[in-house]
């Protein structure tokens, strides 16, 4: 699979970065580049070799469900560069 | 010896013998990281924390009762969140960010009485092996090449942590590392560094690259301070799920020197096509 100059406009679109029409070639080869990396993976040959999820044999932890943290609104706003009734304030992003 | 350049288990001893005071070891890593700016390792200086963390270090030494790590100073990398002190991660992106939390790394190292003298400089977001993508600028290796005075890197992403700890600007340091790191600056710079095995040390607090490979450790003078440092920082965190919930041992005193009956793996990839001779043998003469 590759990617070709509709699909990179496309992408750098929906990513909202903006491309100039010139670079858009060398953006399509750069990311057919990626996938061509990834297909490299099919490549190893992973008959009988068991699936591994980590490094450690153990079961990811469960916590009880219960609220462990709150009343902390304050200290979450805190970094927020527009913060406004409680809630961090965006630019409007969708159209 | 100015005690800046002290290992950590010198000033371990020196400090609970009464020797030094906390902040007299924190004054001279002061002096040390002032006069060591043309290197760009820290680029957050916090010398009030510092002098107050010493303080409190002498009042808990005074008791007789002070873990290894009480009142040794550390430089801490940008990536982890440190309470009201900026975190940037080498990046603009987070200009101005100061975390209303401690990392959990930092939280047990602070717990322990070590000292923070200020943020290190890093490739941005821990993306880069010769930390010249920092927003910083680059960190500068204190070594060179004989005979010149051009500026070589320390390596990266872990560069800055590297350069002070090569240069003497504070005991030791934290790195992280997920594809070398850590590994890579300490080589760069002739210290001591090591990726813990995943989820020895919990990811909480720290800036993500990869979750599944991230992991803190200690940057050091010696194999020794990597062992007391490491112990400090490591442990289960019901923070990091993926932090492995088993007892931490007492890495110092597995350091016996006897390695009989070991079997120690190299991969022979880390062998490169196009490595220099000097490299080679200097990594052959590891070896047995």
């Amino acid at each position: 699979m590759s990617i070709d100059v509709d699909t990179a406009r496309k992408v750098a679109k929906l990513a909202r970065i903006r491309v100039a029409e010139a670079d858009l070639p060398l953006l399509a080869r750069e990311l057919s580049g990626i996938l061509g990396f990834m297909e490299q993976l099919n490549e190893v040959d992973v008959s009988g070799v068991e699936p591994m999820t980590s490094v450690t044999p153990m079961r990811l932890k469960r916590r009880v469900d219960e609220v462990t943290d709150g009343n902390q609104q304050a200290a979450v706003l805190k970094n927020a560069p527009d913060a406004r009734e409680g809630f961090f304030a965006v630019p409007k992003v969708v159209e | 010896m100015s005690a800046n350049s002290w290992t950590i288990a010198a000033a371990r001893d020196a400090l609970q013998k009464g020797e030094i005071s906390a902040v007299d070891l924190t004054m001279a890593c002061l002096t040390a990281m002032d006069a060591g700016d043309g290197l760009n390792a820290f680029v957050h200086k916090t010398p009030e924390i510092a002098l107050d963390q010493a303080r409190a270090a002498d009042a808990r030494l005074s008791t007789g009762e002070a873990p290894a790590m009480c009142g040794i100073p550390l430089g801490i990398k940008d990536l982890f969140c440190t309470r009201g002190v900026p975190s940037q991660a080498g990046s603009a992106i987070l200009k101005g960010f100061r975390p209303e939390y401690e990392s959990t790394v930092t939280a047990q190292l602070f717990g322990a009485g070590a000292v923070m003298l200020g943020k290190l400089n890093m490739d941005e977001f821990a993306m880069g092996s010769s930390n010249e993508t920092s927003c910083y600028g680059n960190a500068v290796n204190p070594w060179r090449r004989e005979g010149s005075n051009v500026q070589l890197t320390p390596g990266g992403s872990s560069g800055g942590s590297a350069a002070a700890v090569a240069a003497d600007l504070c005991l030791a340091a934290t790195g992280t590392d997920t594809g070398g790191s850590i590994r890579q600056p300490a080589a760069f710079t002739g210290i001591v560094g090591i990726k813990p095995t995943y989820g020895r040390v919990s990811r909480w607090g720290i800036v993500a690259f990869a979750s599944s490979l991230d992991q803190a450790g200690p940057m050091t003078k010696t194999v020794r301070d990597a062992a007391i440092m490491l112990g400090a920082m490591a442990g289960h965190d019901p923070k990091d799920s993926t932090s492995a919930d088993i007892p931490v041992p007492d890495f110092e005193a597995a350091l016996t020197g006897d390695i009989r009956g070991k079997v120690i793996g190299i991969p022979k990839e880390y062998r490169m096509d196009g490595m220099p001779a000097e490299i080679e043998r200097s990594g052959s003469r590891a070896l047995p």
